[in-house]
């Protein structure tokens, strides 16, 4: 109904001037004391054309109507999907169309190479700061002295920075390399886990991991990565006590600490980015961008992470069943 | 003597794995000139060689193959490229196994330990330290002293053997610790001094009194 109303109101000056013709010859035909039948019949005829032409101007008009509403909705189309315009304002108009979208295109191909430049320059950098990492970690490995427990601590955090990076580069692209499979929970939570046994032991931690026995399905490396993150969350702000790893019903992965806890206002902001709240304050090497890319990877394989928290110490929790998943 | 050959540019690496390997009796030589490790490979005639993927001339996986149209010796990769796509590749190469950088010399040694075994199928002649007259088995997890056989825990095992490879240093609590949270065993101090004197127990009836001294302050040492 509306488009009718619309095209009513474009057309209103021709349906004005047919009005004003009619009206026109009427009073002419009056003036000169014409037969006014004549006058009507010419003007049925008049009419019974204009209603065709009409129908048929309008039925074009609602499609390429229609075909446009459609296109404005979500603005993914191309040179071809829009209605043929061939003349004066309307071709205009659809001439600046496509000249504006293949500008985008360009400008989309040209910011995707540089993202893809800046994603290869950052992959080679890792891989190349991996090469000194590893010497130096070697060389500590052989020694055993309070020093070289120390050096070995930070080099492990510049390891774990320098991975970061990585993650963040390779999440801020759509299409990511997840391979999908069936693995032992149990081996990866591990995994995670050893990788802060130095932690744990200097800081008399006590570290308990309940049956997880379980296979899930999920990306092998990324999970492993953010089972990681947490850990060092864990650890990093636990000073008594320990960490205790657990599985809750159905396929939940449980991480609780016995730490200084997330203040009641930082717990709903700990997954933005760049968020450190009151504790990431106090400590200032947190950067705040570790639980935000947590929440990223967990997003994209369809876990979902929750964390509760008291003074008493925190839990994150990672569902592991879920059924949304991102396919190939 | 297994001969080992290492094909490794970064010098601090490849003298980490070699000084490792040597306290493990092996024979260990690294590639010198790198536009030549074919020929290296041929003087030096090992029983096995690691591989690093990086390297100045070619990379390992041209090496790697280079060395398989002369010999089937067994070839471990090291890399720091540790995606998918280079496992897949160095194991398609000829490789028999692959560990990706950093890793630990105690894993790169019993991975070279294993594909030994499987190639050569030695009767264990690598597989032992000794100290004192006490010898370790690896592949069995058990210590023998006069020809008696003392039974060992998965942790008094560790113990002993991080101890005896580091014999004549000291090596601290934490460090043992270390050790025994690697293999999946997070222990706390009690623990540990409750494993080390149950080990010492074991060790004494068998006759070996004070193979293990204790400094203190600073941890336990096998002289």
């Amino acid at each position: 109904m509306k488009l009718f109303l619309d095209y009513i109101k474009q057309h209103i000056r021709a349906l004005a001037l047919y009005l004003i013709s009619a009206v026109a010859l009427f009073i002419v035909f009056i003036l000169y004391e014409l037969n006014l039948s004549a006058f009507f019949y010419a003007l049925a005829v008049s009419l019974f054309f204009a209603v065709i032409f009409f129908v048929v101007d309008y039925v074009s008009y609602r499609k390429k109507r229609i075909i446009l509403q459609k296109l404005k909705e979500n603005l993914c189309f191309e040179e071809k999907d829009l209605p043929e315009m061939l003349f004066g304002v309307e071709k205009d108009c659809n001439e600046l169309i496509i000249a504006l979208l293949d500008e985008m295109h360009r400008k989309e191909e040209v910011m995707n190479s540089k993202y893809r430049d800046m994603t290869d320059y950052y992959t080679m950098w890792v891989h190349q700061i991996k090469t000194p990492i590893s010497a130096m970690g070697l060389i500590l490995q052989q020694s055993d002295s309070e020093d070289t427990a120390e050096l070995s601590e930070n080099l492990k955090r510049i390891e774990s920075y320098a991975e970061m990076v990585l993650c963040y580069v390779r999440l801020q692209s759509d299409s990511t390399d997840f391979v999908i499979k069936e693995y032992d929970l149990d081996k990866i939570v591990r995994q995670a886990a050893r990788k802060f046994s130095s932690q744990f032991i200097r800081k008399k931690l006590e570290l308990k991991i309940s049956d997880i026995d379980k296979k899930v399905l999920t990306d092998e490396k990324w999970l492993l990565f953010v089972i990681e993150q947490v850990v060092s969350n864990a650890v990093k702000y636990t000073h008594s006590g320990g960490v205790e790893i657990f599985l809750e019903e159905p396929l939940t992965l449980c991480i609780k600490d016995s730490g200084i806890g997330i203040s009641g206002e930082d717990l709903p902001r700990i997954f933005e980015n760049g968020f450190t709240g009151l504790n990431g304050r106090i400590d200032k090497k947190a950067s705040g961008a570790g639980l935000y890319i947590c929440k990223k990877i967990c997003d994209k394989l369809g876990h979902r992470i929750t964390a509760e928290s008291d003074e008493n110490g925190t839990i994150i929790r990672i569902f592991l069943n879920s059924e949304k998943r991102i396919l190939e | 003597m297994y001969k080992i050959y290492v094909v490794e540019d970064e010098p601090a690496i490849a003298s980490a794995i070699k000084k490792h390997l040597e306290k493990w009796s092996f024979e260990v030589k690294t590639a010198e000139d790198f536009k030549e490790v074919t020929r290296e490979f041929v003087s030096f005639a090992p029983q096995l060689v690691i591989m690093d993927i990086s390297l100045p001339f070619y990379n390992g996986f041209y090496w790697c193959a280079e060395i398989r149209k002369l010999s089937k010796v067994p070839v471990i990769f090291l890399s720091s490229a540790s995606d998918n796509m280079n496992i897949v590749m160095a194991m398609n190469m000829g490789g028999d196994d692959f560990i990706p950088k950093p890793f630990d010399l105690d894993v790169l040694s019993a991975k070279i330990r294993a594909l030994l075994r499987r190639t050569y199928d030695f009767a264990g002649s690598a597989d032992i330290i000794e100290s004192g007259g006490a010898v370790l088995n690896i592949s069995d997890a058990t210590l023998t002293y006069n020809g008696e056989k003392i039974d060992l825990t998965k942790n008094e095992y560790r113990i002993i053997l991080t101890l005896m490879e580091n014999k004549g240093k000291v090596i601290s609590r934490d460090f043992l610790m270390n050790k025994l949270w690697e293999t999946d065993s997070y222990v706390d101090e009690n623990t540990l001094t409750v494993n080390v004197s149950r080990l010492r127990k074991k060790l004494e009836k068998a006759g070996l009194e004070g193979f293990i001294s204790t400094k203190s302050g600073m941890g336990y040492i096998i002289e």
